[in-house]
């Protein structure tokens, strides 16, 4: 049931209608049926490994809080070897066993090849797998109490507005909220609301239609010109920004309709002067979930300059494989490291380049920007060969077909870029959630909801494409 | 509460009003629209007052590469770029409903199609004949459950369609004449360029024949019959043929032997000897306008003898299982 299509929609009136409807002590039941349900529409039997994990980690986060001394890192250990052995086998096996295997291969040894399993990776396994495990680290840092209800604990796992895709969340902002009594409140609804319809403008109108750009270049790439590669490219930058940046928009907006409210993933990135500030900007319950419970675990920078570094490369590194299990992930999360380290080496504050002229950050913007498009290169492409191959070809301006855009892609396209760029750039001066979404009259508000329904309905993309990140 | 529902309902009626509202004004946008694709070349089709003897049918091999005034008999193409043989199935049932079918119909083949995915979202092209066309609104109603709802929406007819339908206008206004449906490409720099890298492209896809595709051909063949529209199809040439074309041929044949139409494959052998040269090409599977008189005189050679022949009489033949359905 994707965020994008009529289902949806129809399941969340349902939901949000009957939650309004339901006294407070029964919602945390109907939200966690509401969630099942969500969950089961891709792969009903996967609700299994969800739960299961849920269970240990229920168990893990009470005992770790009750034990004394080494039966505290025990149960931590247990809980984390659980989480990660369901990624283990779920997202990583079948990636080490070709490496093995082609291993083995070279050096000639084929009776003993490993086998593959023939398995589906459950939909959204690495953010709610990440958000069990930030349970448990947390209760085990002390910085939270164990949650004694376990139907709330497996609704924390389980909200369906951040089950599949983010963000990450942690329990001491969401945990908290679910024992809340919510009261309907008009203006937060109307903020919600309207902040789903922002996401799915962002998705169907200007993610989509970049996509099909991106597909056509990408898919045959071999016989692209180097502008045109550069083009899908930069096309590819917006289409993931927006589908992304969308699916959170959807999330953060219908849980904020039942009066929830989850953290900011996204901040303009795109406007960010360095790569530093780029990961504080771009999928924010990530960066900061590996900042916590990664880089700072492994001594962040307080251990000496080449230590930070090492810390640097193999926090993004192990971010890269987080997305997926292909070399590619790995490449651009060493390039986005090494971009850190160098940006570290030579000494650039985010905080500085606040103060700097205007056409410096417009250049370290650009540049910035460029850095990251190289990362996409290896994020969107299908191997390590065709990565390198666009990045010799845009570099060497050799000759190819390009694609021309006609005005009915043209058109839309740049009408959602616009907007994109005037309600974005309000958000970012805002600095919050509600400066973007009017709502003091009802004029504003009902306005910008007619204009973004209709825009939905006269250049959305109705074919119900998959959100990129769904399929980590 | 109370406010959110006034809110709501406010919302809502207002968001039907302007949507019927702009429906309705595009609607009569849209039928005074007579150039371009979008629409255009199907509203003068309309507006004529008889049907042409033959129409010219497939995706942009068929609208680029033939030019109707070169063949036998009076033609108008209706082919329309990068739609597949969905798109022409959902076509034929609206011709056939709003009784514009010719007496012949010269349909194109698309080989590259039947090695790849079916694409059933193709017949949105047609959304805003959905209700109007047995078969668009069959096969849009296969493609989502929700299709029907969505059409509750009078704007969804213009989905995709609103800087195609301006570009149009502005073109009408600016004195471009309704044509016959043939809008060639011009030859340019970077033909041979084009011509060079999509035929290695061509050369080096790995490709799965997909018999799905020839249900649409089925449906479409099983109306001709029903209407006594006689059919023939054709595949243009290719600069150079592709591994898949044999395969992808005999898959077709298979179905058109049987249905006795006669089929005219130009992607069987090499390009005919009259078009080898690259200067004629706009890339692997295009001619520019250099090569299309060169091609559209070679097909009106072949067509001649065809169409010369009294159209078969439909052989007792029942129309498909989804044309029935559709029919219901």
């Amino acid at each position: 049931m994707l965020f994008n299509s009529v289902e949806f929609l129809v399941f969340f009136v349902v939901v949000t209608v009957a939650y309004w409807a339901l006294p407070h002590r029964f919602r945390w039941m109907l939200l966690l049926a509401a969630s099942c349900g969500f969950y089961m529409a891709f792969i009903p039997i996967y609700l299994l490994i969800l739960l299961f994990t849920i269970g240990i980690d229920y168990v893990a986060g009470i005992q770790i809080e009750q034990a004394q001394g080494r039966r505290r890192k025990q149960f931590l250990v247990l809980s984390l070897v659980a989480n990660l052995g369901v990624l283990a086998v779920f997202k990583y096996y079948n990636f080490f066993t070709d490496n093995v295997n082609a291993l083995l291969d070279s050096l000639h040894i084929t009776h003993h090849a490993l086998p593959y399993l023939s398995i589906i990776l459950p939909i959204g396994l690495s953010f709610h797998t990440f958000q069990a495990m930030s349970y448990t680290i947390e209760v085990y840092r002390g910085n939270f109490r164990a949650e004694r209800h376990l139907g709330l604990y497996a609704l924390y796992v389980m909200f369906y507005p951040q089950l599949v895709a983010g963000p990450i969340e942690r329990p001491q902002n969401v945990l908290p909220q679910f024992h809340e009594v919510k009261r309907f409140d008009f203006t937060q609804t109307l903020i919600g609301l309207q902040r789903m319809l922002w996401g799915i403008f962002k998705k169907v109108v200007v993610g989509d239609v970049m996509a099909e750009y991106v597909n056509s270049v990408y898919n045959h790439y071999e016989v692209h010109s180097s502008w045109s590669l550069l083009l899908a490219t930069y096309a590819f930058a917006v289409q993931i920004y927006c589908d992304f940046s969308g699916y959170s928009d959807i999330a953060l907006g219908s849980a904020q309709v039942m009066g929830f409210r989850l953290m900011e993933n996204f901040r303009m990135p795109y406007f960010a002067k360095s790569v530093t500030e780029f990961w504080r900007r771009w999928h924010i319950s990530l960066s900061t979930w590996l900042r916590d419970y990664l880089y700072i675990s492994l001594g962040g920078s307080r251990l000496g300059k080449w230590l930070t570094y090492r810390n640097l490369m193999l926090t993004m590194l192990l971010g890269g494989l987080w997305h997926g299990a292909s070399w590619n992930f790995v490449i651009w999360g060493f390039l986005n490291g090494l971009y850190l380290s160098g940006e570290k080496l030579l000494g650039v504050r985010v905080e500085a380049t606040e103060r700097l002229p205007w056409w410096s950050k417009l250049l370290r913007i650009g540049l910035t920007f460029h850095l990251i498009c190289l990362t996409w290169v290896f994020f969107r492409a299908e191997s390590f060969e065709q990565a390198t191959f666009i990045v010799r070809h845009i570099v060497e301006q050799v000759p190819g077909t390009s694609l021309a855009w006609e005005p009915g892609t043209a058109g839309p396209l740049l009408l959602g870029l616009i907007l994109l760029v005037l309600v974005e750039y309000g958000y970012l001066r805002g600095r919050n959630t509600e400066a973007i979404m009017p709502h003091r009259t009802w004029t504003r508000p009902l306005a910008f909801s007619l204009a973004l329904t209709l825009l939905i309905i006269c250049f959305g993309v109705s074919t119900g494409e998959q959100f990129i990140y769904f399929q980590f | 509460m109370k406010r959110f529902a006034l809110f709501f309902a406010l919302f809502a009626g207002l968001l039907l009003l302007i949507d019927h509202g702009g429906a309705y004004v595009l609607d009569r946008v849209y039928a005074r629209t007579f150039v371009g694709q979008k629409g255009g070349i199907l509203n003068t089709y309309f507006a004529r007052p008889a049907p042409p003897a033959l129409v010219l049918m497939g995706n942009s091999r068929a609208s680029l590469d033939v030019n109707p005034d070169s063949l036998p008999v009076e033609a108008f193409s209706l082919a329309h770029p990068g739609t597949s043989q969905i798109f022409q199935s959902g076509l034929l049932s609206l011709l056939a409903e709003r009784r514009q079918l010719p007496r012949t119909i010269l349909l194109h083949i698309d080989l590259d199609e039947y090695i790849h995915p079916s694409f059933p979202a193709d017949i949105r092209n047609l959304r805003h004949y959905y209700g109007q066309a047995p078969l668009v609104t069959q096969y849009s109603k296969e493609l989502s459950r929700w299709e029907p709802l969505k059409h509750g929406l009078a704007l969804y007819r213009h989905n995709g369609r609103l800087f195609g339908l301006a570009k149009n206008q502005y073109l009408q206004r600016q004195g471009a004449a309704p044509s016959q449906g043939f809008e060639p490409y011009a030859p340019t720099a970077q033909d041979s360029i084009n011509t060079l890298y999509s035929t290695h492209y061509l050369a080096k896809e790995r490709y799965q024949l997909n018999r799905a595709h020839l249900r649409y051909l089925h449906d479409f063949v099983a109306l001709c019959r029903q209407h006594r529209v006689r059919l023939i199809c054709f595949t243009t040439p290719y600069y150079q043929v592709p591994p898949h074309a044999p395969q992808s041929a005999a898959l077709v044949d298979s179905l058109l032997r049987r249905e006795h139409v006669p089929y005219l494959n130009y992607a069987a052998t090499a390009a005919p000897a009259a078009l080898t040269a690259m200067r004629f090409w706009r890339d692997a599977t295009h001619l520019n306008s250099r090569g299309i008189p060169h091609y559209s005189q070679l097909l009106a050679r072949e067509l001649k003898p065809l169409l010369a022949v009294q159209a078969p009489e439909p052989a007792g033949g029942q129309p498909s299982a989804y044309l029935a359905l559709a029919q219901r």
